[in-house]
């Protein structure tokens, strides 16, 4: 078997593939990794506007207010730390399973 | 767009499959912090978490998996019993 399963984009490319294939290969997987980072940003970015405006825009005024303002600012940080918070728990929880269906696995042969 | 070799397809199968793992992963770590957020964060948001607010999002997402292996294991378990039922009758 070849070197796949790697998910660089470095030219770990096996004889068969020509070299227009190999580029044409390392195009998509980069337009589709970067269409990929863009859409999380996005649905990051909706997702703070929408909480921070709940959490400091309780009453809509006729303007936007310093206080409501540092309350975004802090908002902002505090919400990127959730966001870290959550992904740091769920990918620590995701190994822990996997790693515990293996054992039972193991166990099972 | 014209056919790639069987090689070069093949690993841009395994990729297309490993992104589409990663988003999936990606999408429940969106709804969690939304939903950890709400749950969590009961103040003014100010210059740093309490230690309760950074614990409560933590075990947020742990509960909620607890949450979902036992609703899962539940349904089987019912399941289960609904054939048993079945076939004794």
């Amino acid at each position: 078997m070849f070197g796949f399963g790697s998910s660089s984009s470095s030219s770990s490319t096996p004889e068969s593939a020509s070299p227009v294939d190999a580029s044409k290969k390392e195009q998509i997987m980069n337009a589709l990794r970067s269409e990929v980072m863009q859409a999380n940003a996005a649905l990051l970015v909706e997702n703070m506007n929408n909480k921070c405006y709940t959490a400091c825009i309780p009453q809509p005024g006729a303007a936007i207010s310093n206080s409501e303002k540092t309350c975004l600012a802090n908002c902002q940080e505090r919400f990127m730390d959730a966001f870290n918070i959550v992904s740091r728990s769920y990918h620590a929880r995701l190994s822990k399973e996997r790693m515990e269906s293996l054992s039972v696995d193991t166990q099972s042969l | 767009m014209d056919q790639f070799d069987p090689a070069t397809q093949r690993e841009l199968d395994a990729f297309l499959r490993r992104e589409q793992a990663a988003a999936k992963v990606q999408s429940t770590i969106h709804t969690l912090s939304g939903l950890c957020w709400d749950k969590c964060i009961k103040s003014t948001p100010s210059n740093k978490f309490s230690s309760s607010e950074a614990s409560c999002l933590t075990n947020c997402v742990d509960r909620w998996m607890d949450t979902s292996k036992f609703l899962i294991q539940n349904l089987q378990e019912k399941q289960k019993q609904q054939q048993s039922q079945s076939l004794t009758n």
